[in-house]
Order: C-alpha cells, then sequence, then structure tokens
C-alpha cells in the first residue's frame, strides 16, 4: 500500500525544512528506524528513521529543496496489499516517524503511545501563552513549553519568557565563570551549550540536585551529530607552533593603511589553509560513504559563534580569493550566520573548517572535525615566548598553537603533516599569501 | 482663561458658531424661549432673533428632517433633541437622509448640521432618558460621532463640528454639564483625535464621555497598588484615534475599554477586535470590556446605582488584565 512520506514539525516554531539528503534511492528497501532522508532547520540536520519496514517507491522533492511543514517529499509502500490508504488512516502514518523524531530530540514527551496517540497529542502540546509572549520567544528562540507560566491556567506571559530569559543568561554566565573543563573550550560552544540548564541555586546546606530540562533542538541535533562524528571517524591530532612575527607585522601595516575592508588573523589562517589545499589536492577530499570523494575547489568552512549556536558556513574558493575578497566574502557569511540567514547550500561543501579560538586565552585548541568534513584546525591564542635564536640567545618570538585534526582513514600522519607545514609556512611567510596562487594556473586549466 | 460649566461651554460654542457664521441656526423644542432643557441654549434667541433660534414643535422627525433640508439648501442648522433615547423618532432623517446625501447625490449637496444630543444615566430619568446609543451611529458611514468629556473639549469639538461640511452627531452626557473646567475659546480641536488623559506604562484604559471620569478615579485608586494605568479620551467615535490606541498599547500591552452604554454590540467591541486585528503580537493579556448590563436602565434609585459603571468596576477589570486575564 502506497504511502505519503510528509515533511516533518520538528519544533514549535518550524514552518518549512529542507531535504538535505535522501539516505536511500527509489526502489531501495529499509527496515524500521533506518534512516530515509535528512531534514535541515537553521543549522541542524536531522535523521528521519523510518517507522516500518518498507520500500521507497518515489522522490517528490530533491535534495537542497525547501518544503513547507506537512507538504508531501515522496511516497513508500509498505508491503501490504491494496491502494492508497484513506486520509486519516495515512495521516496518522506518516506523522509517525515525525511523533518518533520529536520524542528522540526531547522536544516533547509523546511517551509511549501508539503512533495514532501520539499524533492526537501532537496538538495537545499547543502551550497557553499570550500573543506578547510568543512574540518575544520567537524573537529570542525560546521554546515556550519550557517556560514556566504564571497565568491563568499556567499561561506563559511576557514577563515570564523575560524572567526566563534572564534566568538562562545567569545559568550562562555562572557556566562561564566555573573553572569546570567545559569553559574551557569556548570555540565549542554548541557542545557547551548541551551542558545548559537553568541554574538552581541550592539550599543552605543541601544538596544541589538541580533542574533537569530538555535541550533545545539545535541542542539535541547537535549532541547527536558531535557524537556520531567522534564515534564514527578515527581521528588524529597534530600540534605545531607557527611563527607568526611576520604575519601580525603585515596584518597591521596593511590595516594601517586604512583598507577597504580590516583584515583580522583569521583571514590570514583562512587564506593559508585555501592555498595549503590548492597546493596539495589530495588533502582537499572526505571520506564518502566508503569512497573517496575529491573537489575541485578549495573551499574551506569557518566556525562562526552566535547566540543560535554554532554555525559552519563554507568560504568558497578560499585558496584563489585575494585576501581582500576573502576577508569581505568571509564577513558577509559570519554576519549572515550570526542574523541566522544561512542557506543550506552555503554550509555545504569543504574538506576542512577553521575554528579559531584565538580571541579567548587558549594556547591550544583540539577540535572535533566538522561533520561530512575530513579536517579541522584548531586554532589557538598568540603568546610571546623566548626561544634560542641560532647562536643560542633568547630571542623574542609571537606563537599561535594550531592542531589539526584529521580523518584517519583518509589522511596518515605523514599527509596530515604535510598540509599542516604547508599551512604554517604561508602563516610564517605570510607575503606570499599576498601574491597570485602560484596552483591557480594549473587550476584555471580544469583540472 | 475662565472656569466654566460643560452647559456653558456648549452655549459658548454655539454662540460663536453663530457669530461667526449667519448661515448657522439652532432648531429644537424649547431651544429658544426656554433656553433648552439643560440651559445650553440659553441667550441665543436675544442675541441672535426667531429666525436663527428655532423653537419647534414636538417632532424629532420632522425637526432633524427640516434641518437635513436646510443644510442641503446651505444653512448649518445645529439640532437639539432633548434626550437621545428620542432620536428613535428621527432615525430615516438621520441615516437614510443625513448620511446618505453627498454620496447619492455625487457630491452636490452636503449636509452640514450637528445633531446635539445628551446621553447617559445616573439621574434618575427612567429607561426612556437614559440609553447610550452612539454605537447605532458610529455604525452608519458618512456620521460622524462626537463624545467629549470635559468642558475644553465641548467647546472645541462644537465648533468643529459645526465647521465640519458633513453630519456630526455630538453627544453631551447630561452627568457632565454640571462639570467645571477651564475653557480657551483659542483652542481648536480635530475630530478622531483622541487625548491622553494621564498616562501610565501598564495598562490602557479606553473610554470617552462620562466614564473617562470614572476611569480617572479608578486609575487614582490602581497607583496606590502599584499599577500605572494610561487613560486614553477618545474623544470621537467615529472616526476614532486608532493610532493613538494601537500606539499606548505597544506601551502597555494591555487594554480595558470602557463605556457606559451596554456591553453586548458596544463600541468597546468593535474597539477590542480592532486592536487584535491589528496589534494582537502587542498584547499580554485578553482585551476587557466594561460597559452596563444588558438591560434598560432602571428608573429606582437604588437599582440604577447598581447599574452605573463606578470606578470599582473599571478597577476590577484592570486587575483582571494584569493578572493576564480570566
Amino acid at each position: 500500500m502506497k504511502r505519503k512520506l510528509l515533511m516533518p514539525k520538528l519544533g514549535l516554531t518550524m514552518t518549512e525544512g529542507v531535504v538535505a539528503e535522501w539516505s536511500i534511492q527509489p526502489g531501495a528497501a529499509f527496515k524500521t528506524d533506518d534512516t530515509l532522508f535528512v531534514v535541515e532547520t537553521d543549522k541542524v540536520a536531522n535523521e528521519m528513521p523510518a517507522e516500518a519496514d518498507g520500500v521507497l517507491s518515489e522522490i517528490v522533492a530533491a535534495v537542497g529543496q525547501t518544503v513547507a511543514v506537512g507538504e508531501i517529499i515522496g511516497y513508500w509502500d509498505d508491503g501490504a496489499a491494496g491502494e492508497e490508504s484513506a486520509a486519516p488512516a495515512d495521516a496518522a502514518a506518516v506523522t509517525a516517524p515525525q511523533a518518533l523524531a520529536v520524542q528522540a530530540s526531547g522536544q516533547q514527551a509523546a511517551g509511549s503511545q501508539a503512533p495514532a496517540a501520539a499524533v492526537a497529542a501532537a496538538p495537545a502540546g499547543r502551550v497557553r501563552s499570550s500573543p506578547m509572549a510568543r512574540r518575544i520567544a520567537a524573537m529570542e528562540n525560546v521554546d515556550l513549553a519550557v517556560v514556566p507560566g504564571s497565568g491563568p491556567r499556567s499561561a506563559v506571559r511576557a514577563q515570564d519568557v523575560r524572567d526566563y530569559l534572564e534566568a538562562r543568561a545567569g545559568a550562562a554566565a555562572a557556566m562561564a565563570a566555573a573553572p569546570a573543563p567545559a569553559a574551557s573550550a569556548p570555540a565549542l560552544p554548541a557542545a557547551a551549550r548541551i551542558g545548559a540548564a537553568v541554574a538552581c541555586p541550592a539550599g543552605e546546606g543541601a544538596i544541589d540536585a538541580g533542574i533537569r530540562s530538555k535541550p533545545s533542538l539545535v541542542q539535541a541535533a547537535t549532541a547527536r551529530r558531535l557524537i556520531a562524528v567522534k564515534q564514527q571517524v578515527p581521528h588524529f591530532y597534530l600540534a605545531v607552533e607557527a611563527e607568526v612575527s611576520k604575519l601580525l607585522a603585515l596584518r597591521a601595516e596593511i590595516n594601517a593603511q586604512d583598507p577597504v575592508v580590516r583584515l583580522t588573523i583569521n583571514h590570514f589562517v583562512v587564506a593559508a589553509v585555501g592555498r595549503a589545499l590548492v597546493d596539495l589536492p589530495e588533502a582537499n577530499a572526505v571520506w564518502a560513504d566508503g569512497d573517496i570523494l575529491r573537489f575541485h575547489s578549495a573551499d574551506v568552512g569557518v566556525a562562526v559563534n552566535s547566540e543560535r549556536g554554532l554555525f559552519v558556513p563554507v568560504l568558497r574558493d578560499a585558496g584563489r580569493l585575494g585576501l581582500n575578497a576573502l576577508a569581505l566574502a568571509g564577513n558577509r557569511l559570519v554576519e549572515r550566520a550570526r542574523a541566522g540567514a544561512l542557506t543550506a547550500p552555503e554550509m555545504q561543501g569543504g574538506a576542512i573548517t577553521v575554528s579559531n579560538a584565538g580571541m579567548f586565552n587558549v594556547k591550544f585548541m583540539t577540535p572535533i572535525i566538522n561533520p561530512g568534513q575530513a579536517m579541522i584546525l584548531g586554532v589557538g591564542s598568540i603568546s610571546k615566548q623566548f626561544r634560542p635564536d641560532a647562536e643560542g640567545r633568547p630571542a623574542l618570538t609571537q606563537e599561535m598553537g594550531l592542531v589539526l585534526a584529521g580523518d584517519h582513514r583518509l589522511l596518515d600522519g605523514v599527509s596530515g603533516l604535510r598540509f599542516l607545514s604547508r599551512v604554517t609556512h604561508y602563516l610564517e611567510q605570510p607575503l606570499q599569501l599576498l601574491l597570485g596562487h602560484a596552483g591557480a594556473k594549473g587550476a584555471h586549466d580544469g583540472n | 482663561m475662565a472656569e466654566i460649566r460643560y452647559m456653558e461651554a456648549i452655549n459658548r460654542a454655539l454662540q460663536d458658531g453663530m457669530a461667526a457664521d449667519e448661515n448657522v441656526i439652532v432648531m429644537g423644542e424649547d431651544v429658544a424661549r426656554a433656553g433648552g432643557s439643560f440651559k445650553a441654549t440659553r441667550g441665543l434667541l436675544d442675541k441672535f432673533g426667531a429666525r436663527r433660534v428655532i423653537d419647534t414643535p414636538i417632532a424629532e422627525s420632522t425637526i432633524v428632517s427640516a434641518a437635513v433640508g436646510a443644510a442641503m439648501t446651505g444653512l448649518k442648522p445645529v439640532v437639539e433633541i432633548m434626550f437621545m433615547d428620542f432620536i428613535t423618532l428621527a432615525m430615516d432623517a438621520m441615516v437614510n437622509q443625513a448620511a446618505k446625501a453627498r454620496f447619492m447625490f455625487g457630491g452636490q449637496f452636503n449636509v452640514p448640521m450637528v445633531l446635539r444630543t445628551p446621553h447617559g444615566g445616573g439621574l434618575n430619568a427612567g429607561p426612556q432618558h437614559s440609553q447610550c446609543l452612539e454605537a447605532w451611529f458610529a455604525h452608519v458611514p458618512g456620521l460622524k460621532v462626537v463624545c467629549p468629556s470635559n468642558p475644553q473639549d465641548a467647546y472645541s469639538l462644537l465648533r468643529a463640528a459645526i465647521s465640519d461640511p458633513d453630519p456630526v452627531v455630538f453627544i453631551e452626557h447630561k452627568a457632565l454639564y454640571g462639570k467645571r473646567g477651564e475653557v480657551d475659546t483659542a483652542i481648536g480641536a480635530q475630530i478622531g483625535k483622541a487625548r491622553i488623559a494621564r498616562p501610565g506604562r501598564d495598562v490602557t484604559i479606553v473610554t470617552y464621555g462620562n466614564t473617562v471620569h470614572a476611569s480617572l478615579q479608578a486609575a487614582a485608586q490602581l497607583a496606590g497598588e502599584n499599577i500605572e494605568v494610561e487613560v486614553i479620551d477618545l474623544r470621537s467615535l467615529q472616526p476614532w484615534d486608532e493610532q493613538a490606541v494601537y500606539e499606548s498599547v505597544s506601551r502597555t500591552h494591555r487594554v480595558v475599554v470602557v463605556h457606559e452604554a451596554v456591553k453586548s454590540f458596544g463600541s468597546g467591541a468593535e474597539i477590542a477586535a480592532s486592536i487584535t486585528e491589528n496589534v494582537f503580537y502587542e498584547l499580554d493579556a485578553p482585551v476587557m470590556r466594561v460597559g452596563s448590563p444588558f438591560m434598560p436602565v432602571p428608573f429606582a434609585t437604588s437599582l440604577e446605582a447598581q447599574y452605573v459603571i463606578k470606578p470599582a468596576d473599571i478597577a476590577d477589570a484592570v486587575r483582571v488584565t494584569m493578572a493576564g486575564g480570566r
């Protein structure tokens, strides 16, 4: 019997989603809980499991397509005899995976109800709230379901949302202040956020049992994806210190000329990584379901921390862009990321991401590879060091701690080091970043 | 600047309006020799003569019909209907003739008349002399409806109504006639502009006419409970100052609409509905309405005292909306 697959609603505020991936092709069979497709909302991808065994019969919404919640994105066959089921039963069937996904993400506790009951339970998840409370919640990205309401029959009022936001900000500040290990990874706020919860002031001498709360959809999906990538991708790490005195001087000199766009250290790092990808095309590849996928373009992801979570927009052709153009394009992506305006394609592709924690006082930052990529470069802050010069006398140097995490299925220590030393070379001899790239000629031959 | 009574402000506006334009005439029962049942037309006969201040028979339909005809010939009649309750007898002239003449004759005629009439209870005048029927007129395209709450507005708005090229229903409240206030005859008014009678940050009361004063009393009472009420005196119901109300709602996020007319199907329903249509996401609580109970106004003093809207009723509604509704 033919059944519909609908765009699921994965959060109270979701109105549409992007079909990021079809995990199987039409004609292929699947089992219960196999991932059928991936839906992207904001930055997160949600894997949608099958509710039952079946065969994918048709794909309606292609990858990259934006589809409204509840619209048909494909059809599957449950193997039972009969025509397309009647609407009510059908609705129950297609909604079941949505209920599952919602449960999995911790948004709503549908419990162990039967699929049909879960469908009925979905509207009951509606939160009584004033229009203004809803507007503030939407602006601040707050799930009203987690806000305690003080109005009639526990309705959430504007002040309740403000109180909640204040408590959350207090909790975040407390976390940042605490000398916990989590606080030492500021460049991975998404990971840190997973632990964030509303602060609970402990009573005098009492054991603080804390307040348990559900992570937001973004938090839950981030957690799931990071666990997956950390478990499934064999990471290896290479740490070096790059001597960046020349880079700092060059940057200061350029910025002193009052350029159209001020260059940051990160612009130089992204450029160096891009140039290294062009130099070493074998490094510009990812492991894709058992295949090796090589890219032509030297695209580099840039980790951007925002209030809405960690985003990784991809800077196209970073290996060949001039520093000016690279800085302009990079700044635009950062702005779009902070505004939550990034589209799914803007976050796809690239073999490597640059994650810069240099603005925090951290010597080395050991990052987790961005899902789908093969490398990530963790950038630490720059510190002054005395190093012996050729004669053994102390000389003051400025060093930047770099840690390259690589996917060992693709790269080994040698190829990783080759890549990292290429990056270090550009950072230590930054004038080369100002020249046209040597590899550009070959690249434009259409290799 | 003299402090005069509301009734005297009306009288002054009629005098000044008649002096300024010889086309302005006054018509009604007992308006000439007797000076009006509430003395609003006192002295006009002596000043302007019987050709311009006309006592009529007790025949409301004829009075208003004649005024509509006179207005179409170029005069500017100001008609007094002794009690708003009697307007039923002149409904055809107002609703079917005055309101539609400009539209139906393609702009060849307009009806620059004013229909003055007192509404409201609290004076033990019984069910046929106490009603607030302004919503009837606010519902008719072509009519303007004005309802001043103080002597200054009574003067300025009546001058504006007399100057208006189209029919204006000018509603006075019987209980306000004796109310004193400073009147500056140099101050003009625009029909359709509200005023903030009291600024506040927590909740907006939208009201007009006599309930402005009950609302101000309620606001003073609530200030003692640390609730700062903004009172908006609409001054005019058709058109009403939507902008001023929406701006206030955007500051306070809570609204109570108060009027003396019965609550059901009243002006408050229109205002509340418009607020939800236009500034829904500013609201942090349901819009509350305070209006009279859905029944005729009682005659007996003791019953009417229960019927009229008291500051305590308004304060209760404010507290409900502050708590987020029922």
